[in-house]
């Protein structure tokens, strides 16, 4: 088998495990349907890329949630910059509250992860990445090995970020 | 609510994988096209940039090269090549290191980071020190050219100050507009963006 059919196997069977992961990243990093569905792809292409330099010693999950979160922290620049220019002096509130959802993805996330979404996207990057990968399910060490921290330290910054997004989280019932 | 709640609303109504074995086969074919033709299109971005340099500098070369064979002074062209030939070097040099780094993306979050904050330092200084390793050396590279025309062109000592001073004046405006538009973006853009990666690794980091 040569490498790129083998690295399509690879994509192929990481898609068929793990798709999931990429989709639901996307959605918390982008607010409106064409930027996911353009991170979305940005994440893909980059999962492409970064076969050749995958190493069998590494959890595959681990390396998905990096290559994605990655991509998903570089990748804003581009989506601020078009929403600067959209509309200018709009401040991060307004454009987390301003989430337009079409209706395939209202009927595959219920109403309820559309406001936890939104309330993760007013947190601090950091901290949105601790919470991303905690309801994804991921170990305190894992966590640590994606975002580069000690696994003591994802504890206490895990702790202070889900006080801050049930703060938001209950801000939000209030107003509703 | 709690957080395990959210846990199982999080995951609730999501397919874990991307489609059936076909629906998979053509996204992944969709996926490796498009890094291709994105990877084409860096290249070609790469390969302009320094185009324009290796065409000035094959262009005095080749003046250089008709008056040495005509016996008659060279010296001034073949500066003017070399010191474009250097700034297209430079180009393709910083480009293939820029390409190298960028590559994996499976590092740590806060690893990615430090990389994307040191490009972005890297980029920051390409643009404030334009003068120094692109405008100056394309400018000298000029004023040779114009050095040559005033010392041994025949035409009259008037007619040469006019061509001097036509190709000395066009050079400075471009010059100036390239210099202050990599400083708008330097001083705008890219300081904002740097300065909000640092934020995110502060943030990572804790």
């Amino acid at each position: 088998m040569n490498t790129n059919a083998g690295n399509e196997a690879r994509l192929a069977a990481w898609l068929a495990q793990h798709g999931a992961i990429v989709r639901r990243l996307s959605r918390v990093y982008a607010t409106d349907a064409a930027d996911r569905q353009d991170l979305h792809q940005e994440m893909l292409i980059q999962l492409w890329r970064s076969l050749p330099s995958f190493r069998e010693q590494a959890r595959e999950s681990t390396w998905i949630y990096r290559v994605c979160l990655n991509t998903a922290l570089t990748w804003k620049r581009a989506w601020q910059r078009r929403q600067a220019l959209a509309a200018p002096g709009a401040c991060a509130r307004a454009e987390a509250g301003a989430v337009r959802t079409s209706p395939a993805e209202i009927h595959e996330h219920s109403q309820q992860v559309e406001v936890l979404m939104s309330a993760m996207r007013e947190l601090p990057a950091g901290e949105c990445s601790l919470l991303v990968l905690a309801l994804e399910g991921v170990s305190h060490r894992e966590i640590g090995e994606v975002l580069g921290m000690t696994e003591n330290h994802v504890g206490v910054a895990l702790l202070r970020a889900r006080r801050k997004l049930n703060a938001l989280l209950q801000e939000t019932n209030d107003e509703l | 609510m709690s957080f395990e709640k959210w846990q199982q609303a999080w995951h609730e109504g999501s397919a874990p994988g991307a489609g059936d074995g076909a629906a998979l086969q053509r996204l992944v074919h969709e996926v490796r096209g498009k890094a291709r033709s994105f990877e084409r299109a860096i290249a070609w971005r790469d390969a302009r940039e320094s185009f324009g340099a290796l065409l000035v500098a094959a262009v005095f070369g080749w003046v250089g090269w008709l008056n040495w064979s005509a016996g008659r002074p060279s010296w001034t062209c073949w500066i003017a090549a070399a010191l474009a030939f250097a700034v297209a070097a430079f180009l393709l040099i910083d480009r293939f290191r820029a390409r190298r780094s960028v590559r994996p993306r499976g590092a740590a979050v806060s690893a990615e980071l430090e990389r994307a904050i040191a490009e972005g330092r890297h980029q920051y200084w390409l643009l404030t020190n334009v003068v120094w390793w692109y405008l100056l050396p394309l400018g000298s590279s000029v004023g040779m050219i114009v050095l040559h025309v005033v010392l041994y062109s025949p035409q009259s000592l008037w007619l040469r100050a006019a061509i001097a001073s036509a190709m000395l004046g066009v050079t400075l405006v471009l010059y100036v507009a390239r210099w202050r538009m990599n400083l708008r973006v330097a001083n705008g853009e890219l300081r904002s963006w740097i300065a909000e990666l640092e934020d995110r690794r502060r943030q990572v980091a804790g």
